[in-house]
This record gives C-alpha cells, structure tokens and sequence, in this order.
C-alpha cells in the first residue's frame, strides 16, 4: 500500500470514529434549523413533495432525510438517529470528495512543477490536509447537523476537484457532464451555491484555457446545472409569484441590514418599506403573543418557511448599516480564525516565511483558479453575516493551498513534517476531548427533550402554545406537536397578575393550543398550576383543566 | 544590535498594551482587590495593624496604600488610583522578567552550551527571545491581567525575580548579595502571598541540590535564610499572634474547606464534624438564605474582608475521594488554559520535541522546572484561577521551548526560526484583540458603577452606613465607591424571585430587621420588580431604603 494510500484509511477510520461518536451524541437533539429540514423530509417521505418548494430551506438535504425517513420508517425516538445517519452517510462521502480534490490538487502541481516535488513532501501536505478536514468537519462543520452545511462543503469540494482536474487537462465530456451535475447538486442544497456555479462555470473556460474548446463542454455543464436547478427555480418563482432562486438571501438582508426582527414578528424598523402579505398575527399586546395561524405548518411554524412571514417587505439600500454590518462579520472572521485556526495559520505562515514572500505571491499566482471560489464565498459572507459552519469548507480550501506550498520546499520538507505532525497531535487531542465532551453534555441535553416528548405524547398533546425563550424545541418535533402560538416577552407575562395570565392563557385556548410549555419559569409558578415536566428545567401548563 | 531593538519593541509592546488594559478598566474592580484596598484604605489613615490579616497579605495592601496615601482620591479616582499603582507593578513585573530572561540566556550559554550536542545558536535566540517577551505579555495580560488588582501580579514579578537570582547563582557568579537578595526576594514574596511560603522552601531547596561547593552553598544560604526571616518572621509573628496560633496565613484552610471539602463558605457548624463555629455567620432569614455579619461590620464586605474570621472553629480533615475530585477539576481547567490561551505555544513545543531529539536537554533544566511545578501542584489541590497561573506557564513553556537554541542543523534553525517568528506574529495579533476588546468592553461596566454609587449617594446613603444586596454576581464596586458595607446578603436569587410577593416582603423584612440602612437588588427579572423600589439611574440595579 502506498504511503499516501496508508494515511488515507488511517485518517479515514479516524474520521469515522469521532464522527460517528458526535452523530450519536446528537441521537436526541436537533437545532432549530435541523428542526424545519426535518419536518419538511417528514412531509415528503409520506408523499406530499410539494413541501420541498420552501423559500429559505434548499431541498436537497430534506430529499435526503425523507429517504431514509421513508426506508426506515423510524418510531419518534429513534427518528433524529435517522438523520444522524444521513448526516454520517453525508460526512464519509464528504471525506471521498476532499481525498478526490486533494489528488487533483497535487496532480495539478505536479504537473506544472514535477522537477520540485519529491513524495515526502506529498505525504507532509497529506497528512496536514486531512487533519485540516478532521478539524473542519468536527468542529467547524459539525457532523451531526441535519442542515445541509456538510452537504455544500461536499459539493464544494468536488466542484473545485473538477475545476482542477479541467485544468489538468481533461477534456472528457463526462468530467463536463459531471460537472454539471455536482453545480445543480449543490444549489439544491443551499441557495448560496448558485452565484458559485455560476463562478465555477465562468472560472472552467479560464480552466480549459482554449475558449472554443471550452465553449460546448462548458455549455454542457451548464445545460445539466439548469436542467438541476431549473424544477425547483420555476416552482419556488410560481410559489412566491415572483422569480426567486431562493429568499433566504432577501430574508438575511432583511434581518442583519435593514434590522428586521426575526421572521419579521414585532416591530418593523420605522423605515421599513413595503406591506407584508401574510404577517405573523399578533393577537395580544401585552405580552406579545404571536399566532401562526396563516400557516400552521411543521412542528414550529414560525420558523418553518420564515421566508413566508417576509413576503412584501422591500429591501433598503443603505451604506452605513451595511459598513457597520461589514464590521461586524469582518471581526467575527478574525475571532473566527484566531480561535479556531491558529495552529494551521502559523504552519502557513512558517511555510511563507520560508519560501519568502515574493516566491509565495507567485505561487499563488499559479493556483489563482482553485482559490477564486473560496475567496468570494468568503467575501460574500462578509457582506451580511458569517456562522463557522457556513464558511468551513472554504476556508479548508484557502488554507490548503496555501499550506501546498509545502511540496516545493522539498530541502526543509523534513522539518517541516515536524511541524505537521505537531498541527495533527494537537488536533487529535482536542477532537477527541471535543468529541467526549459532546457525548457528556449533549447527550444529557437530548435525554431532557426525550423527557418532554414523553410527557407530551402521554397527555396526547397535538397542539401547544410556547413562552419564547432560548430554549430548544427539539420536544415539538419528536412528539409531532405544533407550535400555535408563541408569547415573545416572557419576563412580562410572569409580571402578570393571575387574572391577567387566565386571559393569556384563552387566547392560546382560542388558537386550539392544549398546553403551554415554558422553560425555566420562576419558581413560583408551581403554585399556579405549571408543572414540572420530570426533573427538566421545563414546565407544562395545561389548557383543559 | 537586532536584539536590543527587539527588545526595545517588545518593551513599548508590554507598556503600551498594558496601559491600554488598565485604562479600559480604570473604574472596576475585582472582589478580592477590593478587600485589598479596603486594608490599604485604613492603612493609609495610619492604622497600620489591619496589614495582619490572616486571609489577605499585607504586601499588595501596602503598596496601594502608599498610593492612596500620596495621591489621596475621592471616590471617582480611587479606582484609577489603585491601577495606577497596578501598572506600575506591572513594569516591576517586566524588569524582573527581563532580568530573569537574561539570567535564562547566560544559564543556557554557560550551563548548557557547554554541553556536547548544545551547541547554542545565534540564528534561533533572537526568535526565542521574542516568544520570551510574548509568553511574559500574554500570560500578563490574558492570564493574570494588569486591571485585576491584587497581589497576582506581584506574586509573578516575585518568580521572575527568584527564579533569576536563582540562575544567577547557578551560573556560578554569584557573591553573598545574591544570597540576600535571594533570601529578601523570598520574603517580600510570602509578603506577597502565602503561597510563596511553602514554594520559597522549594526555591531553596534548589539552591541546596545544585553543583556548588557545599560550603559556598551554607555560607550563601546562612545569609539567604538570615535576610529571609528578617523579613518574614516579623508578620508571622504578629499574624500568629492575631490567629492565636502559630501560623503563615490561614487563606489555604479557608480555600481547602471551600474548594475540596465542599463546606458552604457561609459555613455553620454543618456538616456534623466538620467543627463548632467560633464567630458564626447569622442567618437571618432561611429559604432563602440572607446572612447578616453585623458581628463584625468591617471593610466593603464584612464577608470577604477577613474570611477566615467567619470560618475559625472548622476542622480541617484530608479527604481523599474529594481530593481526587478536585484535581480532576483542576486538570481539567489547566488543560482549558493549555488548549485555549497557549495552542500555538503547544504546536512550537511539540515540534521542538520532534525536532530536537536530545532530550536530555529537559533534565539539564529541573532547577527551572521544579518550582512552577510545584506550584501547579500546590494550587491544583485547593484551588485554581487563571491568575494564579501566569508566571509558571511563561517559565515552563521557555524551558519546554529551550532546544529550538539548541539546534545544530542550519535549515533546521531556519525552519525553527520561521515557526517561532510565525507564532509571534499570531500571538502579537491575539494580544492586541485582547486589548482592543478590552477597551470596549471595560469603560461600559465602570461607568455603570460609578452611576450605581452616585445614585446611591443622592438617595441618601452616607460612608459608613451598612447595608444589604440581593445578588448572585461578587461585584463589589459600586459599595466601595460608597463606602458603605455590606453586612446583610442573599446569595441565592433564584430562590428569592421564585417566591410569591408576600413572602418576598418578609425576606425583605428580615434585612431592614438586621439594621441596614437600604438594600440594593442587582438584576432582579422584569416580572419580579416591586413597585415600592427605585430604579437606580439607568442601571440594572434597584434599591428599597429602609
């Protein structure tokens, strides 16, 4: 077996190892994203695909999960294991991609300065390149999301092994075809991808180099990207009565520019413009209750299609909210890579001081084309707002060419392994207790929504009302409840006098919520008839008594 | 020539990002440097017999109130004050880590270069001095940090300073002043901190195991020791005078029975065995807890200002099961530290251990070793807090760091010395966020402070009046400013808001019982404000006057 080859399946197996125990740590527990994903997977796995056209969730991760939904048919306990296994399935196919566009990454320099490598130096870039992926994956990724952020992390790594592997000189019209395919692939599993597959498609002309021999096969690509993502472009663009290739874009706007509140419940800014079409119904003032009787679908309807809640307010364009926005996410990169990337960002560094700086400009001059795609990404993201897990595969891909470098310094290749193999011992170290912990803490989170579930699906509970909090409603899901009506000002309804709470609680009666669940009440709230669900730090008050 | 310059850069780096912290929190304070300042405070009106306090020692207290003394502020500038006197601990601190750093380079060059296969070489030393200087800022300012008040940062200039004098002597040069600086930097040390008491036995057990003649060692050391109990053995005297027995400081008894034993710091006598109280906390109201120290109405907070007061009578037993408790909590928090303040110290460390493979080089070292591992150990088995920590990180790490001096081969030094500038520059920029966020986060909580304490003033409340808090936070500013003390408090405010109106009225009840003049309610939830209290400015605190 061959070096390269040896430290593939040891890292694999140490891939498959730690992500399988985070997957299981996760067995109970869902974010509130995963939360609207999985209900959507739920509704397609029992035939009604119509629920796959969502202005803010992409629907190929759904299509995923309502796969395994509808394979497995899973009892309401063990239905989020069944999306870990999605989600595990996604992670090992992401290790293939990231190995398939390493090999093209090395081909690629192989090719242009075969006379400057020697294998040593290969294997040094491996073994730094998937402890890169072992860290990313883990940590900045997250395996077990039940969001499609591993998913574009896959595609993106196979686009950009395509891309080089055009470069390398393929002119097969399948590497084309394919091409296309992982492009639509991709949109399908988040809307940002689109404005990449159109980049990748521009940037593959620059690949193939020859623009007449480029032009069919990259009309090929095109062609099965539009083929891809055209069904679904038409039908969210008949559904909103508008063209839209996805209004998650318009929605974050919205939310991190224009300073809507979130699903555009509450308070609109005093300048907003434009009139909402189907606003959340706000049927209490004092505290705000908010129904969600326009569109009572999914476990927390709120939050199901948050796009829908939106429609008819108009974007505003103004430069100083938009710098401030630039600040802020420009800032939460710095923390983000000095956090999280220090250990690779001073290998880079070592590596750049050694070849000098004017050497490494020039380098980067020859792998522009690989880091075009990334860079943008992580530019685009700077404009309104950044989460690690969205820019992960990216910022892999920056640093990996960077760090590939490493192969021309074949006379200090031999220290330089040191400084890998120290970058790999820290990663480990921190990955597994990382991984231990999560086994500790989530674990116990997701036993306390097994808890609420139960409670729930004792009492038959089908619909409930919630006091907004920064709890999890993993709960909702698991015991197929729906989130009618939600109290935003949680501190004002316990100010309420007990007169006033019985009129709160008619009005979630009115909207045909059987119970209201609350999570860390003041205690006094025992006397009033809330009850504690087991030893949860959440409360049931039930409407029929 | 490159080095000087380095150094001076380093230098303005240090001072400047020092002064930056400071002046960001210029208006706050820790809890325990304000029991501080309370000794300085009476110290300074010429009461000195409060420096004998068997909790909190006398050295910090002195300094600051050296300052009070001569700068004699009114509640707004009292804060700045006590961090001016900070700060320029802060570059006491640095010369002693320069002079111990020196002490470093010539023990290397001396002691180790000699050696075959540790050859030292120039191409790494000007790198290794910048980490030096890096390790000294960020263990500094991160760790310890400057604003923070109280006696770690002298407890830090004191390592820095023994572990020099203790190469110095190693290095073969030293002459009896060294051994009475020795001996006198150890006693300024326990001044320091109690802690320093049992390390300075380490410290000199070192000097004992070295390679020196063993008559220059016992003359030296006759001097050391002579020097040491001059300094020492006055306060010991009088503190055990003051405890009623013998005794270096009582602050490890207290910290164990809190931090291992697990017995309540409000303790009473429970668990059975656990001793009788002699000075008993009153509690004056039971679910929730409010504790009344009328009993002895000192300092900002009767509580804090001389714990072990409240806690005479405990017994004091070795448990293992709990003991083992505590240090896998330590380890843990020292493995926090490690991965998240140090990561980039780790991979150079890592990679000098790869590299460098004779490791014998660590063994030449145990003389600088030994003492910061005994104090991890020291305080791994009590109790632990980043400050504490500072000064034995940036040793160990310099030791951990020491082959890449070492390294024989020319691109292998390249390649070390292009990590090590790499982990500077990576930690140069971690220390200026640090600052930066320091600068934006620190000036909005003093002023929240100093309007707590005017609003407090305008309604009334006077220096010297007692008063009670409803808070789960140790914040202790905005009584200082007052100078006002606390002597009735409820610690568990869940509990309290938790409660129906009624029964909140008799807790409050209890507190205007015990004597106080008003009672301030810290955060109290929005659903639980009672309308008979005043919002104090436009802060989240809240007061009832009685």
């Amino acid at each position: 077996m061959k070096s390269a080859d040896k430290i593939k399946w040891i890292f694999f197996a140490l891939a498959a190892i730690l992500g399988s125990l985070q997957a299981w740590a996760f067995r109970y527990y869902l974010d509130q994203d995963a939360i609207s994903y999985l209900d959507i997977a739920d509704a397609v796995s029992k035939g009604n695909w119509g629920e796959l056209v969502n202005g803010y969730w992409s629907p190929l991760f759904s299509i995923l999960s309502a796969i395994a939904l509808f394979i497995f048919q899973p009892a309401y306990y063990s239905e989020i294991l069944v999306v870990r296994s999605v989600d595990f399935a996604i992670f090992i196919a992401t290790f293939f991609a990231f190995e398939f566009m390493l090999k093209q990454m090395t081909a690629f320099y192989r090719k242009i300065r075969s006379a400057e490598i020697n294998e040593t130096s290969v294997t040094v870039f491996y073994v730094f390149a998937y402890t890169l992926f072992l860290w990313t994956s883990l940590k900045i990724i997250s395996v077990p999301l039940g969001r499609p952020d591993m998913l574009v992390a896959l595609f993106m790594y196979l686009a950009t092994a395509l891309l080089l592997k055009i470069q390398n000189g393929s002119r097969d019209w399948r590497t084309f075809a394919i091409f296309g395919v992982i492009l639509g692939l991709g949109y399908l599993s988040k809307t940002f991808f689109f404005q990449l597959a159109i980049l990748f498609l521009i940037l593959s002309v620059f690949a193939v180099g020859n623009v007449k021999m480029a032009t069919g096969r990259i009309l090929l690509s095109g062609l099965i990207f539009l083929c891809i993502s055209a069904p679904f472009v038409i039908a969210l663009s008949a559904k909103k009565g508008y063209a839209t290739i996805g209004d998650s874009p318009r929605l974050n706007y919205l939310l991190f520019i224009d300073d809507y509140p979130w699903g555009c419940a509450g308070e609109l800014p005093a300048n907003a413009k434009g009139t909402l079409k189907n606003p959340v119904k706000k049927i209490y003032d004092n505290p705000r209750i908010f129904s969600y009787e326009l569109q009572e679908k999914g476990s927390v309807p709120f939050t199901y299609d948050p796009t829908y809640w939106c429609e008819g307010a108009e974007l505003q364009f103004n430069l100083g909210p938009h710098l401030k926005r630039i600040y802020i996410t420009a800032v939460a990169y710095c923390v983000l890579l000095l956090n999280h990337y220090p250990l690779f960002i001073a290998a880079v560094l070592t590596i750049i001081l050694l070849a000098g700086v004017k050497s490494f400009l020039k380098y980067l001059k020859e792998g522009f084309l690989v880091l075009f795609v990334p860079l943008t990404a992580c530019l685009m993201y700077l404009l309104v707002y950044i989460e690690s897990r969205f820019v992960g595969s990216f910022l892999a891909i920056i640093f990996l060419v960077l760090f590939l470098k490493v192969i021309h310094l074949t006379t200090y290749v031999k220290w330089l392994k040191n400084i890998t193999i120290a970058v790999l011992i820290v990663i480990i170290i921190k990955s597994c207790l990382f991984a231990l912990n999560n086994m500790r803490e989530i674990t116990a989170l997701g036993k306390e929504q097994l808890q609420i579930t139960s409670t729930l699906r004792e009492h038959q509970i089908n619909k409930a009302g919630n006091i907004r909090s920064f709890s999890n409603l993993t709960w909702a899901r698991l015991s197929k409840t729906q989130i009618v009506a939600e109290i935003f000002d949680a501190d004002k309804f316990w100010a309420k006098t007990e007169e006033s709470k019985t009129l709160v609680y008619s009005k979630f009666k009115q909207c045909g919520a059987e119970a209201i669940i609350a999570k860390d009440p003041p205690e006094f709230c025992e006397k009033t008839g809330w009850q504690r669900i087991d030893n949860t730090d959440h409360y049931i008050y039930f409407l029929a008594n | 020539m490159i080095t000087k310059k380095l150094k001076i850069i380093f230098w303005l780096f240090a001072i400047i990002a020092g002064a930056l912290q400071v002046w960001a929190f210029k208006h706050t304070m820790n809890h325990d440097a304000i029991n501080y300042l309370d000794i300085a405070d009476f110290c300074s009106k010429g009461n000195l017999g409060v420096l004998i306090n068997s909790f909190l020692s006398p050295l910090y207290a002195a300094l600051v109130a050296l300052f009070l003394y001569i700068f004699r502020p009114d509640y707004y500038w009292e804060f700045p004050v006590v961090h001016l006197a900070d700060f320029v601990i802060y570059i006491l601190t640095l010369c002693c880590f320069e002079f111990f750093l020196r002490q470093l380079i010539k023990f290397y060059k001396q002691n180790l270069s000699k050696r075959p296969g540790l050859e030292m070489s120039q191409t790494t030393e000007t790198a290794f001095i910048s980490i030096g200087y890096i390790l000294f800022i960020w263990s500094s300012l991160k760790l310890i940090t400057v604003h923070i008040g109280g006696p770690d940062m002298l407890v830090a200039a004191f390592m820095y300073l023994i572990t020099g004098i203790v190469l110095w002597i190693l290095n073969g040069r030293a002459n009896r002043i060294a051994y009475a600086l020795f001996g006198i930097s150890l006693g300024f040390g326990y001044l320091a901190k109690a802690i320093m008491f049992p390390l300075s036995f380490v410290f000199i057990a070192v000097i004992c195991l070295s390679k020196q003649s063993a008559r220059q060692k016992l003359s030296g050391l006759a001097v050391s020791m002579i020097a040491y109990a001059f300094i020492a053995a006055p306060y010991v005297v009088l503190l055990s005078k003051h405890v009623g027995r013998p005794t270096f400081g009582e602050s490890w008894n207290h910290t164990y029975a809190v931090y291992v034993l697990e017995l309540p710091w409000y303790w009473h006598g429970e668990p059975q065995g656990s001793g009788i109280p002699v000075n008993p906390i009153k509690k004056i109201h039971n679910n929730p807890i409010v504790l009344d120290y009328s009993l002895r109405p000192v300092g900002t907070s009767a509580r804090s200002y001389e714990p072990s007061f409240w806690s005479e009578g405990q017994i004091i037993k070795f448990d293992l099961k709990k003991q083992i408790k505590r240090w896998g909590g330590s380890a843990l928090f020292l493995y926090n530290i490690i991965f998240n303040h140090y990561i980039v110290i780790i991979l150079a460390a890592i990679t000098a251990f790869l590299i460098f493979k004779n490791y014998k080089v660590y063994l030449l070292q145990w003389v600088l070793f030994i003492t910061p591992v005994a104090g991890f150990i020291l305080y791994a088995s009590c109790n632990v807090s980043e400050r504490f920590f500072g000064s034995f990180f940036t040793i160990v790490w310099l030791v951990l760091l020491s082959p890449f001096l070492f390294i024989p081969d020319e691109k292998e030094k390249l390649v070390s010395k292009c990590l090590l500038y790499s982990i500077a520059i990576i930690m140069c920029i971690k220390i200026t966020f640090l600052v930066l966020n320091n600068l934006r986060e620190g000036p909005a909580g003093g002023a929240k402070q100093i309007e707590i304490a005017k609003g407090l003033m305008n309604e009334g409340v006077k220096p010297g009046d007692k008063i009670g808090a409803i808070k789960s936070s140790s914040n202790l500013d905005w009584i200082r400013m007052t100078k006002t003390t606390m002597v009735a408090e409820l610690f568990d405010v869940k509990t309290f808001w938790g409660l129906p109106d009624k029964e909140k009225a008799g807790v409050l009840e209890s507190f205007m019982r015990s004597g106080v003049k008003a009672v301030v309610i810290e955060s109290p939830p929005f659903y639980a404000i009672g309308r008979q209290w005043k919002r104090i400015g436009n802060t989240d605190h809240y007061l009832l006057v009685n």
